[in-house]
């Protein structure tokens, strides 16, 4: 038993080193690829800056700055060096550096989207149980109806719905901005009601229609069966037996939608005025602050990457046959 | 035994054939200009002659919401038209000749998948223009990696059924086993999904709408009008409402069709 718990320890730690391992050309070659693409397409980003009022020495002048009289690879090589120290460049709008505005909105977006995560975990998890525990009820049917609803619902609308009834009407919440998270957390939570629960709404859909389906499988296997027989309570067969392996369809869920959650995200800074990353994208776009675009994207993809190995760790830590098949 | 398809679906589809049609017929349709200003006075409710009231430019509504179908339109099936010819003749490819086919279009559809869906769309459509065309291309080179991996992996399975290889066997040539025996197979498990995948483009579009990130004003949009319409929630949520409620009746058709299509068709329910 002993040995072959250390195999498996030693298998799993062959496939996180693998995964890592295979994570370097992955991001090289994403990195390279974002770089090509801002930096091939038509729309030069010195026509971008330096708009109607450009002398064709300042426009010289421009182009040596950012390098782009520099063949593509050398100038690849060297953002890379640079993105590597930290370095993104500077804003062409703001004092700040890229890397600064970076560390200034990422918290926020985070914020919101970890928040809006639980906020559907809470709401999803239960309505799934009682959903499968009677599958075809009368509250399972109105459930299910009810999330396809969600699911047809874009972000923006519910967003927009939200403030007209909770901001405009009552005067629950505030429609926009922000109060920062250490100025005052409960002012912090307050402004942060109603874009996680717009955020939040999507998700429950996805979870609950998932987690339904998925419990509804498991509480049909033998090892249920077996749990009843024991004459074992339903909340402890729910909790500790059915719940359970429907943690990897869970975390493998979770990943995936990290990349409509991001869109969403967006969505939601821009309807609330959130200062977190989308809405600098959206102003950095507006603006033609072409540094600042590019930083996004990168930062944003490397975090996106990361996230999904972190996925497929986590479930090859929770379910053995995972890292088997695949080392 | 066949499911049936139940009413919900027939009412979709009438939606859809609705949308469609205002769509096309939009020029024909008895409505004013979608982009003139004061055709009639600011902000009038519903009448006879301005079925949905006008905005505070004096547009009428109703004709601003059928021309903007055209957009949505175009964005959803335009786009994933062109998904399906990028990654369905990729996934075909590279499933049914595996190795370094595969090999090359997997690791081409693992670099765009790596990417968040809008910041590319973002990204394209920034350094690309806000035209309808760049658009619809951006969208669909998003959504193609998506439609290789699932008919990739279709392809696979059909691959290696009995029928494929009697194919084989019999001397026919590669296109016309790939035509005759492996494309049907596909197809009817992807038709589901591509309803489902029309629906996100659409969305997606209204999405770039609403963040002014797409066709520009005053092409009208149901994204762009729902952002107008936010100016105004609290005098006159009604022009918000018109536009949302077109997007979400179409849409919701979109995904009951889907719906009712996957469960005819007994196809998996193993993408959301």
């Amino acid at each position: 038993m002993g040995c072959k718990s250390e195999t498996q320890g030693e298998r799993l730690k062959k496939y996180i080193l693998t995964r890592l391992a295979a994570l370097i050309p992955i991001l090289l070659i994403v990195s390279f690829f974002t770089f090509l693409l801002l930096n091939l397409l038509p729309g030069n980003p010195v026509d971008a800056i330096c708009n109607v009022g450009c002398t064709a020495a300042g426009h010289a002048q421009l182009t040596r700055e950012l390098g782009l009289n520099k063949p593509i690879l050398t100038r690849y090589v060297l953002y890379l060096k640079h993105a590597l120290e930290g370095n993104l460049g500077n804003s062409y709008t703001t004092d700040q550096t890229v890397g600064q505005a970076l560390a200034q909105r990422l918290p926020i977006t985070l914020e919101l989207m970890f928040l809006s995560q639980v906020f559907a975990l809470i709401v999803a998890v239960p309505l799934a149980i009682f959903s499968s525990l009677r599958p075809d009820s009368r509250f399972d049917r109105l459930s299910s109806s009810f999330s396809f609803g969600l699911l047809s619902l874009p972000t923006f609308v519910i967003g927009t719905f939200l403030v007209l009834a909770f901001a405009v009407k009552i005067h629950l919440f505030p429609a926009t901005g922000y109060v920062n998270l250490t100025a005052n957390l409960g002012e912090n939570l307050k402004s942060l009601v109603l874009p996680v629960i717009t955020l939040g709404i999507g998700s429950i859909a996805v979870y609950h229609r998932v987690l339904r389906s998925d419990l509804i499988a498991t509480l049909q296997e033998d090892h249920i069966t077996m749990a009843k027989a024991k004459g074992l309570s339903t909340r402890y067969i729910m909790l500790r037996h059915a719940l359970r392996p429907s943690t990897i369809t869970f975390v493998t869920l979770a990943a995936l939608n990290v990349g409509s959650l991001i869109t969403g995200a967006f969505v939601v800074e821009v309807i609330f005025q959130l200062p977190g990353i989308g809405l600098l994208t959206i102003t950095s776009i507006e603006q033609s602050d072409y540094l600042v675009v590019q930083g996004i994207v990168l930062v944003t993809t490397v975090g996106f990457v990361l996230i999904n190995l972190l996925a497929d760790i986590l479930t090859a830590v929770i379910d053995p046959r995972i890292r088997r098949a695949r080392v | 035994m066949k499911t049936k398809l139940g009413i919900s679906f027939w009412l979709s589809l009438g939606w859809m054939v609705l949308v469609i049609l205002a769509a096309l017929l939009a020029n024909v349709l008895p409505l004013p200009n979608p982009n003139a200003s004061l055709v009639a006075a600011p902000n009038l409710g519903p009448s006879i002659h301005h079925l949905l009231g006008t905005d505070p430019n004096g547009r009428d509504v109703l004709s601003r919401v059928i021309f903007g179908s055209r957009v949505s339109l175009v964005v959803g099936f335009g786009s994933i038209a062109l998904g399906l010819l990028l990654g369905g003749v990729t996934g075909i490819l590279a499933g049914y000749y595996g190795k370094s086919v595969d090999f090359l279009f997997n690791s081409l559809a693992m670099i765009f998948l790596a990417y968040p869906p809008l910041i590319l769309v973002l990204a394209l459509v920034t350094f690309k223009g806000h035209s309808l065309w760049v658009i619809t291309i951006a969208i669909g080179i998003v959504g193609s990696p998506l439609i290789f991996r699932i008919v990739r992996s279709a392809t696979q399975s059909v691959a290696q059924r009995e029928y494929v290889a009697a194919s084989r066997a019999i001397g026919a040539p590669t296109w016309r086993v790939l035509a005759k025996e492996v494309f049907p197979n596909v197809a009817m498990t992807l038709v589901a999904f591509i309803f489902i995948a029309v629906g996100v483009a659409i969305l997606a579009e209204a999405a770039l709408s609403f963040l002014g990130q797409s066709v520009a004003a005053p092409t009208a949009t149901w994204g762009n009008m729902i952002n107008d319409g936010t100016n105004d929630l609290a005098q006159n949520p009604i022009l918000w409402l018109w536009p949302s409620l077109a997007l979400f009746f179409t849409i919701l058709s979109i995904n009951i069709i889907a719906d009712r299509l996957r469960v005819r068709f007994g196809v998996r329910d193993s993408f959301i």
